[in-house]
């Protein structure tokens, strides 16, 4: 068996633990309520003030809580059962953190499609707004799914995961350089809020996409062979 | 060994911690430990505190030194996971894959394991994850001692939690596998099982290595012992030519002490009991000493002293096995 299966195998089995699995629940329970409130306040500013809840909060809090359920103890301890044996813990890491993100963004594609289609309900434009924004809940989701991995490959019991948070908090609503490595800053310019250091929405796209493979690749990297 | 075969097992100016404490701190740290091993059975005798577990995990290769170098046959086993394949080990938390039955995992690691001959017949078939500590513990070991075409093994307190294992199917095959080229590193505070099991044993204190058996005494210092405190060096040699059964003995002339060690504490009880019977030696005192670890220490800290009395000739830095 290959280490990326190894690796795979491990991380399904994580993500089937009930702490898991409650926390994707939570993620949709919490999109679809955000959308029905919105709705019931504002019909017309519903659409974005949901897509604003589920990628401005829901998003990193569930990657969080993932990242939680899989790299709880640090990310080269958990390895360490396979890698015992001959398995490579940079490979293991690679596909772990490849699984977490595909996850991650499948949870992005479901809470932004669920809360723009209840958020839209009655109204025009459901398609073109979905359209656009899947693509950046797409990349959002690997951008905060390779953080929180990135983040829990440091500390003894991978502690590190809760800085990219606190710090995508903190940092990531501003605009100026600062901003830059954040998912939140590009997020929020390509929902249509202030833009990062003037950049186009193609370039915050890249930023995402670039930021996703680099901490994937970065999480893999922290680790000994 | 040729002067361009890496050796066994090396250990290089190695300082470097465990993680098998409370919230993954260290319980322990090597420091400057320099070891050249070869193919043999050695016992490092201490407590975690004193650096067992870090030897342990970093022969294992699950953590890297923090300085120096340590090398299994030339290569570094936190670094080369195929060489970690070939490392059978016993580590002082068990860590198996989540998944699969252990039978799988002896298959997929090409361990052929006599399970019933160790006395785990039903564990072959159990599901990895569903394994207490200590039925995790008996197929990690059962499983070290197994590995195909191994190039080190590493036990670290074998006879802890392990109760299910057959004890001298164990001893029997750390033998063979001794015997066969491979070394085997066991680290135990209890002095006892490692003499039954090691060839050379090497104390361990606070993080550095401070002596190494032979030369401390061993197996009469640190072994469980009788000591008799006699009159002079005549009683002594009454009583020592009455002796009989006794495994080893130690006299230090200057307090009159006779250290008496046997196949175990109670026939060195006996032959001692026996040679004051047939020899009429007026024995002053007379004490039990199954302490093994601080007696070794102690030994050895004498040992380093009298070296540095007798000047620049001591020990060498690097300990040649």
């Amino acid at each position: 068996m290959s280490d990326a299966v190894l690796g795979a195998r491990w991380v399904a089995g994580r993500l089937r633990s009930p702490r898991a699995i409650v926390a994707l629940s939570l993620a949709l329970a919490v999109a679809v309520g955000a959308a029905l409130a919105e709705r019931g306040a504002s019909p017309l500013s519903a659409p974005s003030r949901t897509i604003e809840a589920v990628w401005g909060g829901v998003l990193p809090l569930t990657s969080l809580a993932l990242a939680n359920a899989v790299f709880d103890g640090g990310v080269a301890t958990n390895l360490w059962g396979l890698a015992r044996f001959g398995a490579s813990r940079r490979r293991l890491a690679w596909s772990a953190t490849a699984l977490v993100m595909l996850t991650v963004v499948l949870l992005a594609v479901a809470a932004t499609s669920l809360g723009l289609v209840i958020a839209y309900r009655g109204l025009p434009g459901l398609v073109p707004d979905l359209l656009a924004s899947l693509p950046v809940a797409v990349a959002g989701g690997a951008a905060y799914a390779g953080w929180v991995a990135f983040g829990a490959t440091f500390g003894r019991k991978g502690g590190g995961r809760y800085v990219p948070v606190l710090v995508d908090w903190w940092l990531g609503s501003g605009v100026g350089l600062m901003a830059l490595p954040w998912p939140r800053a590009h997020m929020q310019s390509l929902a249509g809020g202030p833009v990062v250091l003037d950049l186009t929405p193609a370039a915050s796209s890249a930023c995402l996409w670039l930021l996703a493979v680099l901490l994937w690749w970065g999480t893999g990297r922290r680790l000994a062979p | 060994m040729s002067p361009h075969t890496p050796a066994a097992l090396q250990f290089a100016r190695v300082h470097g911690a465990d993680a098998s404490g409370a919230r993954k701190r260290a319980r322990g740290r090597l420091h400057n430990v320099n070891l050249l091993l070869e193919p043999g059975v050695y016992g490092f005798v201490g407590t975690p505190e004193d650096g067992t577990a870090a030897l342990c995990e970093l022969c294992a290769g699950a953590r890297a030194p923090k300085v120096g170098m340590l090398t299994v046959r030339g290569r570094e086993p936190s670094r080369d996971p195929a060489l970690r394949r070939s490392i059978g080990a016993l580590l002082p938390q068990p860590a198996l894959p989540p998944f699969g039955r252990v039978d799988d995992l002896a298959r997929r690691l090409g361990a052929e394991v006599p399970w019933r001959d160790l006395g785990l017949s039903t564990m072959a078939e159990r599901k990895l994850s569903r394994l207490s500590f200590g039925e995790a513990r008996a197929v990690e070991l059962a499983l070290a001692l197994h590995l195909p075409r191994p190039v080190l093994v590493v036990l670290f307190e074998p006879d802890v939690g392990t109760e299910s294992i057959d004890r001298g199917a164990v001893r029997r095959r750390i033998a063979s596998l001794s015997e066969a080229g491979v070394p085997v590193v066991i680290a135990s505070a209890d002095v006892t099982s490692l003499r039954t099991l090691t060839e050379q044993v090497f104390v361990l204190e606070k993080g550095h290595v401070v002596g190494e058996g032979t030369a401390l005494g061993w197996p009469v210092v640190g072994g469980p012992h009788i000591v008799v405190w006699l009159d002079g060096a005549d009683d002594h040699r009454r009583l020592t030519d009455a002796l009989e059964g006794a495994e080893a003995m130690a006299w230090d002339a200057s307090s009159g002490r006779l250290a008496v060690a046997g196949d175990d504490l109670r026939g060195a009880a006996r032959a001692v009991a026996r040679a004051v019977t047939v020899s009429g030696v007026e024995v002053r005192a007379l004490r039990a000493e199954g302490l093994a670890h601080p007696a070794l220490v102690a030994a050895a800290h004498e040992h380093r002293r009298e070296a540095m009395a007798r000047g620049p000739s001591g020990p060498t830095e690097v300990e040649h096995v």
